[in-house]
């Protein structure tokens, strides 16, 4: 009998899948407390935002490129719909909508410019994240966004499933089945990877560039405000501090979860699940880490050690990538 | 000592799908200009990077001067004096002559700082042995595409290179200076001992300068170390390709001799084309001919597009049209672009065959909301990589598998 062991055992989701388990097992039996109905519902609610912060950044690197201003991004366009629905009193679907369409705009501002020039995104979004971050803590004088419609606050702090889960994960959750319909199954997501694979056969190919990498920065915003809104809901405010200082909190759960999950940092190969369980994984590890009593600052120079060691990963896995293919 | 400073025995390489080379041979005599002859896809490449310490053989032995070696890197083949010219020039071009002969072995004065004129003196010494008149200071890119190369060759001989490896030496250079070339390569073979390995897809050039012949034929000899003075050009052929040489009569004929598709007319280009005029008529074949550099594929990347035309007109199906982008060309005109640089402007290396080959279709066949299955696209592209025998380990348009991405 010849059994044939499923491919997907061999794929990179498959091992973060299996790390995910082990470690929900090692804290659950080492920790009090991570198993805890309260535990789990913060846990969720922590996941869904750091998927949505490592999708947008997916989307860039898909380009090859970075996007450092993903964080100013996101609290401009909460700080904008904090505006929208305090001061103007626009209802929230509408303030949501704004919203998005705030941070999808600042990504393409992002990308034309990045296209345009020639620069590399990663100067641009340094540029970039300065001026939204300084432009925005101008405009609001940096004070906050505390009176939101109820409405809008309960959806954080709602539970589902026996009150373990937060809604924000199915928001997340099902953001991520949108983008792998969109990369795997239609015909612009097979672009936007041909484009970020190898610019200059895929624009001798037919396929216009430049324009594929201004959908990416904008999509980048579009998810960005998205995360924004996820957090916004969660803490019950639009705070100008809520992704640190120019929004560069952001930025370590934002290349950690895509690097971790498989995407390619010389750009054309992306893991959208990858990066949901990558976003899990480090999830996990932080919460753990703290429940072990497990000071800030070393979890942040843990964090950095798996910044790295993804990095290498990522390098070997480009090697071997290649490899395969050289043939003549 | 032994007479060959450099064999290959039985070398053996494969690559996922393909097998590159299948116990190929190879002997180098010392002193003596060696032709490595092949079709594209025969194993040249793969050989020379056996050679140059790129690749590792998978089994098989290599043998340098008589004494079994292994070559783990580029730098371990450098240190036995292998020196490889590429057809890619591997000059610094904003440095000078000078440095870049120097490069790996730069004078220092007695602080520490770099000799610039102890720079031009050594490397006057090398440019003087192979009779070239350039001075040191020049900046490489001031070069002609001819005196780049020579450098590159004075640059490997400063290595003390014994085994020069010349990649399509002549590609790029006009019948004069391929003639100058030999006769420099003549002269290093017999002043300085250099043994040399001649890769060209000319064969006047081989019988004109070569001693030995090796031919590789699907990864496997034809022939090994031949002596050039057995061998006519239809034997050879008949090695290189397997079969006699077949002058293929154009079976085609065109009906309408006057059918013109496509035509520029007095074409002037912001890469420098100027009138530039050209006919095609349906069902017709034209070669555009010319020397590397003389701007065949900057004139095609104008015409689809990629690069501006500036004045004169583009005739498709005669209509005067303007064409500004390589989608433009494709989707409205159908005009597609096939590069000469497969690897960097022609294929998305980490992807796989059928996003390779149905690059251009996806717009063509997706349903509603852009829906495109791999599935869909095999049917589409299918009957193709068949017709064109393209060697794939992935079975197609049967169950694909569900491959996460």
């Amino acid at each position: 009998m010849n059994k044939k062991i499923p491919n997907f055992i061999f794929t990179n989701q498959f091992g973060l899948l299996c790390l995910v388990l082990i470690f929900i097992v090692i804290f659950s039996t080492v920790t009090d407390g991570f198993t805890s109905r309260f535990n789990i519902f913060a846990l969720s609610r922590v996941i869904a935002i750091d998927i949505m912060i490592g999708l947008a950044m997916m989307v860039v690197i898909l380009t090859g490129g970075l996007n450092l201003a993903l964080g100013a991004i996101g609290v401009c366009a909460a700080m904008f719909g904090g505006w929208c629905m305090e001061v103007l009193e626009i209802p929230i679907i509408p303030s949501i909508l704004l919203m998005l369409g705030m941070g999808s705009f600042l990504g393409w501002i992002n990308g034309f410019i990045t296209v345009k020039t020639g620069v590399h995104s990663f100067i641009v979004t340094l540029a970039t994240m300065s001026i939204y971050f300084g432009f925005m803590t101008m405009l609001t004088e940096a004070e906050a966004f505390r009176r939101l419609p109820e409405l809008f606050t309960d959806f954080g702090s709602a539970k589902l499933f026996n009150k373990y889960i937060s809604p924000l994960l199915l928001v997340s959750v099902a953001t991520c089945f949108v983008l792998f319909y969109v990369f795997r199954f239609t015909d612009i997501g097979r672009k936007l990877i041909a484009a970020g694979a190898n610019p200059e056969a895929a624009e001798l190919s037919g396929i216009s560039v430049n324009t594929m990498f201004i959908y990416c920065h904008i999509l980048s915003g579009f998810l960005g405000a998205l995360a924004a809104i996820l957090l916004t809901t969660r803490i019950g405010a639009a705070i100008p501090s809520m992704a640190g200082q120019l929004g560069m909190d952001w930025l370590l759960p934002a290349f950690l979860a895509p690097v971790i999950g498989g995407t390619l940092l010389s750009g054309g190969k992306l893991s959208v699940f990858g990066t949901m369980l990558g976003a899990v994984l480090v999830t996990l590890l932080t919460n753990g880490l703290y429940l072990l009593d497990v000071g800030e600052f070393w979890i942040r120079f843990f964090l950095g050690i798996i910044l790295l060691m993804a990095v290498l990963l990522d390098r070997t896995r480009e090697y071997f990538t290649l490899r395969k293919v050289i043939v003549s | 000592m032994s007479e060959f400073c450099l064999e290959i025995s039985s070398a053996n390489k494969s690559f996922p799908g393909v097998k590159a080379l299948d116990q190929a041979s190879f002997r180098l005599r010392k002193g003596s200009i060696h032709a490595l002859l092949g079709e594209n896809g025969a194993g040249k490449s793969t050989l020379i990077k056996i050679i140059t310490g790129v690749h590792k053989q998978d089994s098989g032995k290599l043998f340098i001067n008589g004494k079994e070696e292994t070559l783990n890197n580029p730098n371990d083949a450098t240190k036995f004096g292998i020196s490889v010219v590429h057809q890619e020039r591997n000059l610094i071009r904003r440095f000078s002559v000078g440095e870049n002969l120097m490069l790996n072995n730069l004078p220092k004065t007695a602080l520490g700082l770099i000799d610039y004129d102890e720079i031009t003196i050594k490397s006057k010494k090398w440019l003087e042995m192979m009779d070239l008149d350039i001075d040191p200071k020049t900046v490489v890119s001031e070069l002609t595409v001819a005196k780049m190369q020579l450098c590159e060759i004075a640059k490997a001989l400063s290595l003390r290179a014994k085994i020069l490896l010349l990649d399509e030496p002549t590609s790029s250079l006009s019948p004069q200076e391929s003639e100058n070339l030999f006769a420099l390569l003549k002269k290093i073979v017999r002043d300085e001992g250099v043994s040399i390995v001649f890769v060209s897809h000319k064969l006047e050039e081989v019988f004109n300068i070569c001693d030995d012949v090796t031919v590789l034929r699907d990864g496997e000899n034809a022939c090994t170390s031949e002596d050039i003075k057995n061998l006519d050009r239809q034997k050879l052929v008949r090695l290189m390709i397997g079969r006699d040489e077949q002058i293929v009569k154009s079976a085609r004929k065109i009906e309408n001799a006057k059918d013109i598709i496509l035509a520029l007319k007095n074409v002037k280009t912001e890469l420098g084309h100027k009138n530039i005029d050209l006919e095609l008529n349906r069902s017709e074949i034209i070669g555009l001919y010319g020397l590397v550099g003389a701007g065949r594929t900057e004139l095609m990347k104008c015409l689809i597009g990629q690069d501006k035309i500036t004045d004169g007109d583009v005739i498709v199906n005669g209509k005067k049209v303007t064409i500004n982008s390589p989608k433009t060309a494709l989707e409205k005109f159908k005009i597609g672009y096939i590069s000469e640089d497969r690897k960097k402007e022609g294929l998305i290396l980490i992807h796989n065959v059928l996003d390779n080959t149905s690059i251009t279709v996806w717009s063509q066949i997706r349903k509603a909301f852009g829906f495109v299955t791999d599935g869909m696209i095999a049917n589409k592209v299918d009957s193709y990589i068949r017709q064109l025998e393209v060697k794939t380990t992935i079975k197609l348009s049967v169950n694909f598998k569900f491959i996460w991405r």
